[in-house]
């Protein structure tokens, strides 16, 4: 009672705390259940057959700027920068120049394309110009290289003659840093650095000369050789144009030749046409007026014909007549038999049915008799069962059983008996195998006396020898 | 029916049923009621064994039960259930001590009786709504499994009228359907959880008490 008053304040408590639950509960399902709705975004995907040739220029280009910028970087910038500016320009024209070739290498594969449908020497020869170009490219590629380790030489060199350079400097400075106020000595001191100067500058000039020499040289072979390829090329080409006017030629006189012969026999053949039709024509007229001909003839053979119809039907018409007559007492004829057969069957057919009668009664009375004589049977034979079971009952009350008697054992008598059911005698037929079951057996027998026998004297002669069996089973 | 239907969870109860939607509200009305009465149970049978340990602490400190008892009395509610049923048991001691002709063993079952009483009515009070938790989780699972079949069988029915059947047809019948039996099992979980765990500690409880009460009446036959 005190419990559940005090239980009161709990209540609003609860009951917040449950809608709380319940509250995230539902949350989580909402926000778990939605998250799984939403269909994956599109995406876009552009399937490309081939790279954009723009991706393939830059790759070219970087070996050479990864080369030009560490030489950019080093410290002899104040000496080398025309050179720098030279060597870049150079490298500049050297890419412009290889990439022409490669646009109209790739023109000329289109037109190889082309081609291809068309002729089959062309092909050869374009395939040589293929491989022309290829080895032309190779070639290019072989005197670039050449070229940037011309440049990679002369910057070693540039570096020794520096480094050199320095080395003179550095062995020269010190007496100008240690007296600086003996005028005698800084003037040769200055003297000495003017000298020095002055070779420098000789140094650089004669650097910066080599450099030139070398590079215009480098500049010169590679000239020549594009010079020399392009000519090659454009003999090829010139070479190649001459074979396909001289083809186109001669296919044109072929196809003029194979014209002019088309033409000469399609006339021959139309003259001979004109003939056949002309013939033909002949020929329909002709059998026109021979079909003319059969037709009279065939239609006057029609009309006799006709005629000779009509007379034929008229005589059939009569014969049909006297047939039907014929037929009518025919079939007369043929009634009166079936009526006559009809009626002996009808004889015999009761004469064999009153036999039947007859015999069926000659059965059932047999039958009756035998019925009787079983059933006389059956309870003679129901009355001996009966009875013979009642003798092995009363006897089998009298067996004392004793314990060590096999289940199985089984022995079979023959009794004789007296009328009042005394026992004449009784014989072991076949013993049991126990010889105390069998012993017992017989002292029952001739204990039972007198066994219990039908009322009926007359049924004595089915009891008057009995086979019995005995088991301890039953 | 599209595939990409909406199917979030409003959406799904929306478009159950009648008698999914019925199953649905009653499960969702059952669940808020068995977890109100387990707020209640958790915070009840917290202060009970609260209170019992503080009173048997008492109790075993105090050598005078006549101001224990007079402490008590005054706390009327607050002592708990122990102190309930010493109150009743002692209450009935000096009743029947008053009487002088009173045997001795005639007082002391008298005494007993008393507490016996208080301590049933104490033990009613603590089990009650232990029931409807039992029975909310015992038959929640069924309803909601019998609206999900239902949807089900909705869900399969208008299935017959369409010559191919896909899943995309029957998927959205189903998830509906089977809220009911998620919402069944919501409602069942912890409430079969809270049965138990409660049936234990009332169970402990009461033990505590019957202790109790033995060694009171042994107390009090000393003194009589």
């Amino acid at each position: 009672m005190s419990t559940i008053v005090y239980a009161k304040p709990y209540k609003l408590r609860a009951g917040a705390l449950a809608l709380v639950v319940h509250c995230a509960f539902f949350a989580l399902l909402y926000f778990g259940a939605s998250w799984k709705v939403r269909p994956p975004q599109g995406m876009v995907v552009d399937i490309w057959d081939s790279l954009p040739g723009e991706e393939v220029a830059p790759v070219k280009v970087e070996p050479s700027k990864l080369i030009a910028q560490p030489k950019l970087d080093k410290p002899m910038q104040p000496v080398a920068p025309p050179k720098a500016d030279i060597e870049l320009s150079a490298k500049k024209r050297s890419q412009e120049k290889s990439k022409p070739t490669k646009t109209e290498s790739k023109r000329r594969i289109e037109k190889v394309d082309v081609a291809e449908h068309k002729k089959q020497e062309r092909l050869r020869v374009q395939a040589e110009q293929k491989m022309l170009v290829e080895q032309k490219m190779i070639e290019v590629q072989k005197a670039r290289a050449e070229h940037e380790r011309a440049r990679a030489e002369q910057a070693n060199i540039v570096a020794k003659l520096r480094r050199n350079l320095k080395a003179e400097l550095e062995k020269a400075e010190p007496p100008k840093v240690v007296e600086p106020v003996k005028s005698a000595a800084s003037l040769k001191a200055d003297l000495e650095l003017a000298e020095k100067k002055r070779l420098q500058e000789k140094f650089q000039e004669a650097v910066k000369i080599e450099s030139k020499r070398q590079l215009e040289k480098v500049d010169a072979q590679l000239k020549l050789k594009i010079q020399a390829e392009q000519k090659i090329e454009a003999e090829q080409k010139a070479e190649a144009e001459h074979k396909a006017q001289a083809e186109q030629k001669a296919l044109v006189k072929q196809k003029m030749q194979a014209e002019r012969k088309a033409e000469a026999e399609r006339k021959a053949e139309m003259e001979q046409r004109a003939e056949a039709e002309r013939k033909a024509e002949m020929e329909q007229r002709a059998e026109a007026e021979r079909k003319a001909e059969m037709e009279q003839r065939a239609e006057a053979e029609r009309k006799m014909q006709a005629k000779l119809k009509i007379l034929a039907e008229k005589k059939a018409q009569a014969e049909e007549k006297e047939r039907a007559k014929q037929k009518i007492q025919a079939e007369q004829k043929l009634l009166a038999e079936q009526k006559e057969q009809a009626e002996k069957k009808a004889q015999a057919e009761q004469k064999a049915k009153i036999e039947q009668e007859r015999a069926r009664a000659e059965q059932k009375m047999q039958a009756e008799q035998e019925r009787a004589r079983a059933a006389q049977a059956v309870a003679v034979g129901r009355e001996v069962a009966e009875y013979k079971a009642k003798i092995i009952a009363k006897i089998r009350r009298n067996i004392v059983m004793l314990p060590d008697i096999p289940y199985n054992a089984r022995a079979e008598f023959d009794v004789t008996l007296l009328p009042g059911g005394m026992v004449l005698n009784s014989i072991l037929v076949k013993p049991s195998g126990s010889a105390a079951y069998d012993s017992a057996v017989e002292r029952a027998i001739k204990k039972a006396e007198p066994l219990p026998l039908p009322p009926d004297a007359a049924l004595f002669s089915n009891f008057r020898e009995l086979r019995l069996k005995f088991s301890p089973k039953e | 029916m599209d595939v990409t239907q909406d199917l979030s969870f409003i959406h799904l109860i929306q478009n159950a049923s009648v008698l999914v939607q019925l199953v649905m509200g009653l499960l969702l009305l059952v669940s808020l009621m068995s977890w109100w009465f387990i707020f209640i149970k958790m915070f009840t049978v917290r202060q009970a064994v609260k209170q019992s340990e503080e009173f048997e602490e008492s109790f075993w400190n105090n050598d005078d039960l006549n101001r224990l008892y007079q402490n008590t009395s005054v706390m009327r509610g607050d002592s708990g259930s122990m102190g309930r049923i010493f109150a009743a048991g002692f209450t009935e001691f000096l009743k029947l001590k008053k009487k002088h002709d009173m045997d001795n063993n005639a007082v002391m079952d008298g005494t007993r009786r008393a507490m016996r009483a208080t301590y049933q009515r104490e033990m009613d009070s603590l089990e009650s709504h232990l029931a409807f938790l039992a029975t909310v989780g015992s038959v929640s699972p069924y309803v909601g499994l019998f609206g999900t079949v239902w949807g089900i069988m909705n869900a399969f029915r208008g299935l017959s009228n369409v010559g191919q059947a896909t899943l995309a047809h029957v998927a959205p019948g189903i998830a509906e359907a089977l809220v009911a039996t998620a919402m069944g099992l919501f409602a069942a979980i912890p409430a079969v959880i809270a049965y138990n765990r409660y049936s234990h500690d009332i169970t402990r409880l009461a033990s505590r008490f019957e202790i109790f009460m033995e060694e009171f009446s042994n107390v009090l036959q000393r003194q009589s």
